[in-house]
C-alpha cells in the first residue's frame, strides 16, 4: 500500500441523503469539503441535525454517498463497502460513540470486550492478546479489577474510557469520536478530554472530534471545521478561528457559547 | 442515595436514569419469582406421576377388562376405566413420555427453523426481512388444522407427521420473536463497533446478539412447549394426531368423546393433566417474560 499522501482524510463536493427516492432528494450533507492531516485533531462543530453523526458515517463506511469523492490514506474509498475498506485499510477507522451504556455488549465483561478486537483480527494468541488488553486497561487508567466486570457496573465516565481502549487496541490511524463527553458530567468530561489528549500522544492516531461543545474543541482540537446546514462553513486552526471567526455563522455560534477562550 | 457511586478518582456521581433502570430491572421482582414457583409446582405434578409410573405401574396400559368398563373412581381404580376397561390412571401416567417427545419435537423445528429466519431477518434488514416476513405471513395463513390433515393425507396417522406438521406452523411465532429481539439490537452502538472492527455477520449474530435474546426465547419456548400440547390434543381429538396404538392425552380426550356423559371421568383426568402442564409452562413462560421486559428497560 502506498504511502504517500499528504492528508489522512480528504473529502470533496460530498453530497449524501437519507431519501429514499431519487426524484425527491433531501441533502443531509451538500457539497461539503473537508481535509485532514496526518496526527491532527480536528475538532467538527455544529447545531443538532447539521450533519455531524451522518459526515461520520460516510466515513467509515455505514453510509455511501450520493457523489463526491472522500480519500483516506491517498486512496479512493466513497464506493467500497465496510468490509472493503477494513481489509484494505485493516481497521484504519475507529469510533467512539456518544452513548457509553449502547457501546457495550451488556452480557459480556469489560475484559472480554477489550480483547474482542484482537480475537477478530486472529493475529495473536489468546494469551498475547489478554496481557494487550489488561495493558491497555492500565494505559485508559482503570485498574486490573475492571477487567472482570459488567458494563452496568461501570460509570459513563469508565465506560467511554474502555470505548477508547477497544477503539484503540487496534491501533488505528484515524479516530473518530462522536460527542463522546456529552453525556457526561463536566468533572468526568475533563477527564476523559485529558485521557484522550495523553492518549493521542502516545498512539499518534488522528482525531476527528464531533462535538457541539465549543469549549471541549477548543480544550482539544488543533483544527476546528464549521459545519451549518449539511456544508463546512469555515476551516481554519482553532485559535485563528476562534479569535477571528470570518463566517457569520461561526461568529453567531461563538458569540452564543459566552465563553472566552484562552488556551 | 443508592444509586450514588463512586468513581476512580474518588469523585462521587449519580448514576444516569439507564443505569438506574438496570438496578431496577436486575432484580427479579416478586411476581416473577412466585410465577416460577407456580409453573414449577404444577410441572412438577406429571413428573412425579411420570417418575412413579417407571417403577410401579399398577395395571398393563392396552390389556382390555371388559368386565370392568366404565369403573368408576375408586381405590382401586383411581381414575376410573374407560371403555375397555383400561386403567385411566395407568394410561395418564405413561401418557407423559409421548406428550412430551411430540411437544419438543414441535417446539425443536419451530425454534431452529424461526431462529435461523429471524436472526437473518432482524439482523441483515431489507430485502432479506421482506422475503422472512412473505415466509411467516405465507406460514400463518395456514391454519394448523389444515396443515396437519395434509399431513396425515399425504404420509398417514404418525408421530412424525404431527411433529413436522405442527412444527412447521409453529416456526412464524418463534420468527417474530426473534426478529423484534435482532432488531431492537442491531442499532445499538456495540454492533456498529464490532462491524468497524470487521466481525463477520455469523459471529456478531451468535456470539453478541444472540445472548441479547435467550430469556425472551426461553420464555417464547416455555409457551411454545403449552401450545403445542394444545395443538397435539387438538389434532389427536379430530384423529389426525397418533395412532390408536399409542398413548397421549389428546388421544385419551378423543377416545373418551364417545361416552362424555355415560363416563366423565375418562375426559377429566387427561384433560387435567393437560391443563396443569399447559399452566405450569405459562407461568414460567411469563416469569421469564418479565424478566426480559425488566432487562431490556435497561
Amino acid at each position: 500500500m502506498s504511502e504517500k499522501f499528504h492528508n489522512i482524510l480528504e473529502i470533496n463536493n460530498i453530497y449524501a441523503s437519507y431519501s429514499a427516492s431519487l426524484h425527491k432528494l433531501e441533502y443531509v450533507l451538500k457539497d461539503l469539503s473537508l481535509t485532514m492531516k496526518p496526527g491532527e485533531c480536528l475538532g467538527l462543530v455544529g447545531k443538532s441535525g447539521s450533519g455531524k453523526t451522518t459526515l461520520a458515517n460516510l466515513i467509515t463506511g455505514f453510509i455511501k454517498p450520493i457523489s463526491g469523492k472522500i480519500l483516506f490514506r491517498g486512496q479512493e474509498v466513497q464506493d467500497l463497502s465496510l468490509r472493503q475498506r477494513i481489509r484494505q485499510f485493516n481497521c484504519g477507522i475507529q469510533m467512539v460513540f456518544q452513548d457509553p451504556y449502547s457501546s457495550f455488549n451488556p452480557k459480556m465483561t469489560i475484559g472480554k470486550q477489550l480483547m474482542e478486537p484482537l480475537l477478530i483480527r486472529k493475529s495473536l494468541s489468546e494469551s498475547e492478546i489478554e496481557t494487550k488488553a489488561r495493558h491497555m486497561l492500565e494505559q485508559v487508567g482503570l485498574s486490573a479489577d475492571y477487567f472482570l466486570r459488567y458494563p452496568h457496573q461501570l460509570s459513563g465516565g469508565q465506560l467511554q474510557r474502555v470505548a477508547l481502549g477497544c477503539a484503540l487496541i487496534v491501533e488505528p490511524c484515524l479516530l473518530i469520536a462522536d460527542e463522546p463527553v456529552s453525556s457526561l458530567d463536566v468533572s468526568v468530561q475533563a477527564q476523559v478530554l485529558d485521557l484522550i489528549i495523553d492518549l493521542r500522544k502516545e498512539f499518534k492516531f488522528s482525531c476527528l472530534f464531533i462535538s457541539h461543545d465549543l469549549a471541549v474543541i477548543y480544550h482539544l482540537c488543533d483544527t476546528i471545521a464549521v459545519l451549518n446546514q449539511g456544508s463546512i462553513v469555515e476551516q481554519g486552526n482553532v485559535e485563528k478561528v476562534f479569535r477571528n471567526p470570518q463566517n457569520l455563522y461561526t461568529k453567531q455560534l461563538i458569540s452564543d457559547a459566552g465563553y472566552s477562550f484562552s488556551k | 442515595m443508592r444509586f450514588k457511586r463512586k468513581d476512580k478518582n474518588n469523585q462521587i456521581s449519580f448514576a444516569p436514569d439507564v443505569q438506574r433502570a438496570y438496578y431496577r430491572a436486575s432484580s427479579i421482582n416478586k411476581g416473577a419469582k412466585i410465577q416460577f414457583r407456580i409453573g414449577f409446582v404444577l410441572l412438577a405434578i406429571p413428573l412425579v406421576l411420570f417418575l412413579i409410573n417407571i417403577f410401579y405401574r399398577p395395571y398393563d396400559t392396552t390389556s382390555m377388562n371388559m368386565s370392568e368398563r366404565f369403573v368408576t373412581p375408586d381405590s382401586k381404580h383411581w381414575f376410573g376405566t374407560d371403555n375397555y376397561g383400561r386403567d385411566i390412571f395407568t394410561r395418564v401416567m405413561s401418557g407423559l413420555p409421548l406428550t412430551i417427545i411430540i411437544s419438543i419435537g414441535i417446539n425443536l423445528i419451530g425454534c431452529s427453523s424461526g431462529l435461523l429466519i429471524g436472526a437473518l431477518s432482524g439482523y441483515y434488514g431489507g430485502t432479506v426481512d421482506y422475503w422472512g416476513n412473505r415466509i411467516s405471513d405465507a406460514l400463518l395463513s395456514i391454519p394448523a388444522i389444515l396443515m396437519g390433515m395434509l399431513f396425515v393425507a399425504t404420509f398417514g396417522n404418525g408421530i412424525w407427521q404431527v411433529i413436522v406438521a405442527l412444527g412447521i406452523m409453529f416456526i412464524p411465532s418463534y420468527m417474530r420473536v426473534i426478529r423484534s429481539g435482532f432488531l431492537e439490537y442491531r442499532q445499538r452502538n456495540f454492533v456498529k463497533r464490532l462491524q468497524l472492527l470487521g466481525a463477520s455477520s455469523g459471529r456478531i449474530i451468535w456470539r453478541h446478539l444472540f445472548p441479547q435474546i435467550r430469556t425472551r426465547l426461553m420464555s417464547a419456548i416455555a409457551l411454545g412447549f403449552a401450545n403445542a400440547i394444545l395443538a397435539e390434543s387438538s389434532l389427536s381429538f379430530l384423529g389426525l394426531g397418533v395412532p390408536p396404538s399409542q398413548i397421549t392425552w389428546g388421544r385419551m380426550l378423543k377416545d373418551a368423546q364417545g361416552f362424555l356423559f355415560q363416563a366423565p371421568w375418562s375426559a377429566i383426568a387427561p384433560g387435567l393433566m393437560i391443563v396443569t402442564l399447559v399452566l405450569g409452562s405459562f407461568f414460567i413462560s411469563n416469569g421469564l417474560k418479565q424478566i426480559s421486559q425488566q432487562r431490556s428497560l435497561a
